[in-house]
């Protein structure tokens, strides 16, 4: 009987199948269990990781009764992955959370709020720096911890490569910047580094330059429907993309190169000028080379046409990620989220933070700022910036705004568009995304 | 016959070639250089030779992390899921080649449907599912995604292999009394030698590059694959890239030695021709 | 086209294809379906997804993205049909004739790219292409065309072609491999009463090896197709859909939507016209190039 030989051992070959995919029961226990999902990886160097991870050891060997499940991934990865989970309504207890998924899950009630979370611990959540949760806000509550917030938009300038051009010091007015450019392309040197593969780029020094020509709170404006993309503070800042993209001023293949191939040609000192959103408190692990970090110097973006100085200069911080607290928690988990909250993410590792050059999220004293690299202390201390929290696109905007954004700007700095197409077209985007009531 | 022409002729094209082939073989010499330079030194400039041999990245990359693990995960997710894949393609596609039955375009048409669905558009149904199904993590999980992606090119494969063998094979079988499973293990599988170990590499392959159903249904570490292994060499702030070509050169070892091992295999097979009457 | 006498078809269906079958529909129909359920729904905020019927698809036809980044897929398509699946059969063809030598190693080496994972594969031609240190702009300017040198993937008038080269550099060996073993199962006497007839090099193709052949070149063209309609690594580590929108491709417009704007309605909705159009010109190629007509 052939056929039934056949058919025995295509059952078999189903049945060890089955047995293969079979679930495994769950281990039972008498701890309570935490999950985390972060993007805390052990096996880089970035100073905040290596104080995160160092208080999670803390947090453990303090806390004998919890168990604590790491799962770590890179944040490029968290992106397809969080979205994927929270689709699902499997978040784990706690998660790294970009401050603009906000809205979504807080509106699905995925989240918990922090209000809720600290409610027995007042005075932990009055140290918090004010304004510095307002990237995790929706509607009055704040839905997550950042663990650090950085400058949106540093310019670094090579004082190297300026002198070889015959530049003696960091351009004060836009019009210096653009003679500044010329100069350096007229001896070879690549101006500006940009490298804007993954579209954000681009968008931090629009949204740096906005917080100057249309004040720390253009976005809110904006969705309210008070200002328009349109207006002029917002074609100021095309504008400024617009000259420079005339003047040649970026790295001609700069949208199919990364931010971290653009920071490779700063390094390489191939270029002169770089824009980004930086952890100060990096640079001390960073590979920068000697004469790299002696040539260096950070400042802002110079002085745009018409804009009025005198009173300082706003310097906007984002804190583009933070952890996020499902909703589910209660009871005995609840109490251990707090307890990870306030000893993991609290004045303990930002003093540390802020001993690197990195500026924390809550108010802290007595910090030991000797190994502050010094190129970030002239930055704080000769240029004497207000730091502001908000004004980061990326944080407060939905994505089809900030796809449409990064489009224009794009076709703007490839001069193949004009400011005002652009700013009609991002506009047009907005009114579609939020309709305004 | 050979005037000068002709000589000429193949002889650019044998030229051209090898030029062909050398570009195919430089990125995994690429890989090996440059997983042996410092991260300096690759990022100051990426297709220069290293100065001195990093062996120090290869044991950061091993023991450091726990490639050697996710290595082991994605050996099991690999050959498991050739196992499966490969078994039912052959039975399938050999039925569609050789008969014609009431629901064979239904048949065609939802293997189709595997063919042309994009995966990501899946994570979130499957990741659903298979958590209901309290499959997530689990070990066996992704050989069921695995199935789905690959099987309908497997039957395809096969099916087309196997028309072109004559039917004359079968009827012979069966004119001299062999059944049917006789005939197939005998005389079909053996012919089929080289369509199968195609089948076998690629799938092998599939699996051990596989990305997206490994992050979303099998992240943790316990049963991590070595694709999402390597990833979490990069950040934000930090890629470690000499690291992460390190750990892509010691992924690349399975496969690249069981394609050229089976390769002597593939060749005989099509080299030896058709039978002969 | 004697069908086999045996047992009773139906119990050959059910020991054969059943099992299989029932496997694949639960590991892939289903989530389609689901996926398809999805894109009737209105689902930005990870609520409880709201019904809307065929709203999705209205706006569909109107996204003026959705159809420039089926224009891009169908370029590629173009290209890699005649870049794979047409490389392919000519190496396969020249690899199975006298005129190469060392056919082995070129064989086993042209099969390496399809080896090496996309995303790795990806970077590497995105150094290739860079504009300042990378290796086609300086051997352009080495050779003294130095003014064609580009920032080829920045250039939204190049980057679609630049995008196929990768693409058919890493896949032609898959097709050539397929080819090979369909070019192996030609009886050789009739590939030798065919040279003592004088049909040597493209007439001996023509006429009878891609004739004998038709069944692979028929599968190969299908897999061609629909891989090109669902290709997203490549363009999402080379370009990311850029510069600008220039680049961008279904499945990246489909993945952006999804999990970057968070809006699995729609995203949904896009995967579920891909799926549409990929039948469509699966089934047109089908239609087109026959199929039964070589049967032995």
């Amino acid at each position: 009987m052939t056929i039934s030989r056949k058919l025995v051992v295509r059952l078999a070959v189903l049945a060890l199948v089955s047995a293969a995919l079979a679930g495994c029961g769950k281990p039972g226990g008498g701890k309570v269990e935490l999950n985390l999902l972060d993007s805390f990886l052990p096996n880089l160097s970035e100073s905040y990781n290596v104080s995160l991870n160092l208080k999670i050891k803390d947090f453990e060997a303090k806390h004998p009764e919890i168990k604590l499940t790491r799962d770590q991934s890179s944040s490029d990865v968290l992106d397809t992955k969080v979205p994927t989970l929270g689709a699902a309504n499997q978040l784990p207890d706690l998660f790294a959370a970009r401050s603009s998924w906000t809205p979504k899950f807080a509106d699905a009630g995925e989240v918990l709020s922090i209000e809720t979370l600290l409610k027995d611990n007042k005075t932990f959540m009055d140290g918090f720096i004010p304004g510095m949760l307002n990237d995790f806000q929706y509607k009055d509550a704040h839905y997550g911890i950042p663990w650090q917030a950085m400058p949106i938009s540093v310019m670094y300038y090579n004082m190297d490569l300026f002198k070889k051009a015959g530049i003696t010091k960091v351009p004060a007015t836009f019009d210096e910047m653009l003679a500044d450019i010329k100069a350096l392309k007229a001896k070879g040197i690549t101006p500006i580094a940009m490298g804007d593969k993954g579209k954000w780029q681009c968008r931090l020094l629009f949204s740096g330059l906005n917080v100057r020509t249309a004040g720390v709170d253009y976005l809110e404006k904006l969705k309210s429907g008070q200002m328009k993309f349109t207006d002029p503070p917002f074609q100021t800042t095309v504008g400024v993309f617009e000259k420079l993209a005339k003047a040649g001023a970026w790295n001609k293949d700069f949208t199919s190169i990364d931010y971290t191939q653009a920071r490779s040609l700063y390094f390489n000192q191939k270029v002169a000028m770089y824009n980004e959103m930086v952890t100060f408190a990096q640079i001390e692990d960073d590979q920068w080379p000697a004469e790299l970090k002696a040539a260096t110097q950070f400042s802002f973006f110079p002085q745009l046409p018409g804009e009025d100085l005198s009173k300082g200069i706003n310097v906007p911080v984002a804190t583009d990620w933070g952890i996020a607290f499902n909703s589910k928690l209660s009871g005995d988990k609840l109490k251990a989220a707090q307890a990870f909250a306030v000893e993991v993410l609290g004045d303990d590792y930002t003093k540390v933070l802020e001993s690197k050059g990195g500026i924390g999220v809550r108010k802290v004293e007595g910090v030991d700022f000797s190994k502050v690299p010094e190129a970030v202390k002239r930055y704080f201390d000769d240029l004497s910036p207000k730091v502001v929290v908000g004004g980061h696109i990326d944080g407060r905007m939905p994505g089809a705004v900030t796809d449409e954004v990064s489009a224009n700007l794009q076709n703007v700095m490839l001069g193949q568009e004009g400011t005002d197409k652009a700013l009609q077209n991002i506009q047009a985007a907005l009114e579609k995304a939020v309709p305004t009531k | 016959m050979r005037g000068k022409r002709a000589v000429a002729g193949p002889l650019a094209m044998n030229i051209a070639l090898f030029a062909v082939a050398v570009t195919c073989i430089y990125p995994l010499i690429w890989l090996a250089y440059s997983s042996l330079k410092t991260e300096n030194e690759f990022v100051r400039s990426m297709f220069s030779l290293p100065t001195a041999l990093q062996w120090n990245n290869y044991y950061l990359a091993l023991i450091k992390s726990k490639i050697l693990y996710f290595f082991l995960n994605t050996v099991f997710n690999g050959v498991t899921a050739v196992a499966v894949i490969v078994f039912f393609a052959f039975c399938i596609g050999y039925f569609l080649a050789r008969y014609e039955f009431r629901g064979k375009n239904l048949v065609n048409s939802l293997l189709m449907i595997g063919l042309v669905v994009p995966v990501h558009s899946l994570l979130v149904p499957m990741y659903i599912q298979y958590k209901l199904l309290d499959m997530v993590d689990h070990r066996g999980v992704l050989i069921l995604p695995y199935l789905g992606v690959m099987l309908p090119l497997g039957v395809f494969l096969i099916e087309a292999y196997i028309k072109t063998l004559p039917r004359e094979l079968e009827q012979a079988a069966e004119i001299e009394g062999a059944s049917l499973s006789q005939t197939i293990m005998r005389i079909i599988v053996p012919l089929s030698g080289p369509i199968l170990i195609t089948a076998v590499i690629i799938i092998f392959n599939f699996a051990w590059n596989e990305f997206p159903f490994s992050l979303v249904l099998n992240a943790s570490e316990t049963v991590r694959n070595i694709a999402v292994g390597i990833m979490n060499f990069a950040s934000d702030w930090d890629t470690k890239w000499t690291l992460r070509i390190a750990a892509c050169v010691i992924s690349l070892f399975p496969v690249t030695i069981l394609y050229v091992f089976f390769n002597r295999q593939i060749i005989k097979g099509m080299t030896e021709g058709s039978v002969k009457g | 086209m004697k069908a086999l006498n045996r047992k009773p078809l139906g119990k050959l269906i059910a020991v054969f294809i059943l099992p299989g079958m029932f496997l694949f529909a639960f590991s892939i129909v289903v989530p389609t379906l689901v996926a398809v359920w999805y894109s009737l729904n209105n689902w930005q905020s990870l609520t409880r997804p709201q019904w809307i019927g065929l709203a999705n698809f209205k706006d569909l036809l109107g996204d003026a993205l959705f159809w420039s980044s089926l224009w891009n897929n169908l370029k590629l398509a173009l290209y890699t049909l005649i870049g794979q699946v047409g490389i392919g059969y000519l190496m396969a063809f020249l690899l199975t004739s006298r005129l190469v030598t060392s056919r082995d190693f070129l064989r086993t080496v042209m099969f390496f790219p399809v080896l090496i994972s996309t995303v790795v594969l990806s970077f590497l031609w995105t150094l290739v292409y860079s504009n300042d240190y990378g290796m086609l702009n300086v051997v352009l300017r080495a050779v003294g065309l130095g003014a064609s040198a580009n920032a080829w993937l920045s250039d939204p008038h190049l980057v679609v072609e630049a995008l196929a080269v990768p693409l058919i550099w890493q896949w032609f060996g898959f097709y050539m491999v397929i080819f090979m073993g369909a070019i192996g199962t030609i009886p050789k006497e009739i590939l030798e009463s065919a040279e003592l007839d004088g049909a040597v090099g493209f007439k001996k193709a023509f006429f009878i090896s891609i004739p004998l052949t038709y069944d692979a070149v028929v599968v190969a063209v299908l897999l061609c197709l629909s891989g090109i309609m669902k290709m997203f690594d490549t363009v999402l580590v080379m370009t990311d859909g850029g510069p600008g929108n220039a680049s961008m491709v279904l499945a990246l417009y489909a993945y952006r939507v999804s999990f970057r704007n968070l809006q699995l309605g729609y995203g949904n909705t896009i995967a579920v016209g891909i799926v549409v159009v990929s039948l469509a010109i699966t089934f047109l190629a089908r239609t087109l190039l026959g199929g039964k007509r070589y049967a032995r």
